[in-house]
């Protein structure tokens, strides 16, 4: 009888660190008016079809495919649509901007994007996104990459 | 007694045969992490569920759910939300040939994208309505898609039939197939419907005698002979005669 208390004390002290499936991570994401750059990695890890471990690690597995490399942000950096743009256009290997080709710099990263059709032109690699626009960038280039309309 | 008996009777009939028939919303197929909310609480989205008007479906990346409502079939594509606001049917009283028998569907779609095939009979009065935050689309016709996202705003794709999209302001387009209503946030009025196909259009045209492999480089395309001359006045007042093939998919 104990031993059943135990278990089950200890499943729902660990519950809220299990992984969270990629529909709750969403639906918390779009109620957040400020996306993070830590919110951009586990996005990123459900795009690639992998579970989140936690940022360092997470972090590390995006850098190894060439996604956040040279990127030394904290998890709760406030998102810039610069950053993502960048991680996006590596993820995308987009090469429709030949200054993105030649300096790979967030501003000319957002320019491809535009180019590719995942962002629109009337921002700028400065502003900060929300969960909800978070969501529509990801949401639009998983549709250019799947030959979506 | 009897008359009162009799008058309650046909009272009721009256009152049924206008009542709403809640019809049924039942979920097809589900791909990856679905959810749906009717209380207070997310739960997991499973296979021949049924929904009531209210609930909210969401789906997480990569993931997608189909769902029928009555004959309508409703394709929720991947990071998208969205909530049945209502669905009902109703039903024509034989009495009264004015009252006419018919569905109304109302969907809210708060992010993402769904495929609509509605399901049309011409006997019966269907109507069906997606509504984002700038905008409303009302099907007429039977297959559209919807999008919605806070920076490039709603997007209704026409597939088969004849759709009217609608923004807050009342500003309305009705859409064929082929047509894209197109409604940025913050804009009074719709994008123009043929922008798309305009846009396209014009990377298109050559000037006579263009060689395949001068098309195919894209080397005199009208935007490189426009930029090539020596400023815009010049290339717009000179006259030439040209000869000009149009066609037309519609």
């Amino acid at each position: 009888m104990k031993r059943t208390i135990f278990i089950i004390a200890l499943i729902l002290i660990c519950a809220p660190l299990m992984p969270q499936d990629s529909v709750t991570f969403i639906n918390a994401l779009g109620e957040k008016e400020t996306a993070t750059y830590g919110d951009a990695v586990t996005i990123f890890i459900y795009v690639a079809n992998k579970t989140p471990r936690g940022f360092s690690q997470d972090v590390g597995v995006l850098r190894d495919a060439g996604i956040s490399s040279g990127m030394e942000y904290t998890a709760d950096r406030p998102l810039r649509r610069g950053i993502v743009a960048r991680m996006v256009a590596r993820h995308m290997n987009l090469k429709g901007s030949l200054m993105y080709m030649i300096f790979g710099t967030e501003r000319y990263a957002y320019t491809a994007c535009v180019e590719g059709g995942v962002m629109d032109p009337n921002g700028s690699e400065w502003d900060v996104l929300s969960g909800e626009e978070l969501i529509e960038v990801i949401s639009r280039m998983t549709n250019v990459l799947g030959g979506d309309q | 007694m009897k008359d009162m008996m009799a008058l309650l009777i046909m009272a009721g009939f009256i009152f049924v045969s206008y009542l709403p028939l809640s019809a049924e919303i039942k979920v097809l197929s589900v791909k990856g992490s679905v959810a749906y909310k009717s209380a207070q609480k997310w739960e997991p989205l499973k296979v021949m569920m049924r929904l009531n008007p209210g609930t909210k479906v969401s789906t997480g990346v990569a993931s997608s759910a189909v769902i029928q409502i009555d004959k309508h079939t409703i394709t929720i594509d991947p990071m998208t939300m969205i909530k049945i606001y209502e669905h009902k049917e109703m039903v024509k009283r034989a009495a009264d040939k004015e009252a006419g028998s018919g569905t109304m569907t109302k969907l809210g779609l708060k992010r993402g994208s769904i495929s609509a095939k509605i399901f049309r009979d011409k006997r019966v009065k269907t109507e069906f309505q997606v509504a984002s935050p700038v905008a409303t689309s009302s099907v007429r016709g039977t297959w559209e898609k919807n999008s919605y996202g806070p920076s490039k705003g709603h997007v209704v794709i026409v597939k088969e039939g004849l759709v009217q999209g609608e923004n807050k302001n009342g500003s309305s387009k009705y859409l064929q197939p082929g047509m894209v209503f197109h409604q940025q946030p913050g804009n009074s009025d719709p994008e123009p419907l043929l922008a798309d196909i305009r846009e396209k259009g014009i990377t298109s045209v050559f000037v006579k005698d263009t060689t395949t492999d001068e098309k195919n480089s894209r080397g005199l395309s009208s935007e490189e002979f426009v930029d090539n001359s020596e400023s815009p006045d010049e290339f717009l007042d000179s006259k030439i005669n040209s000869n000009v093939s149009l066609f037309i998919i519609w």
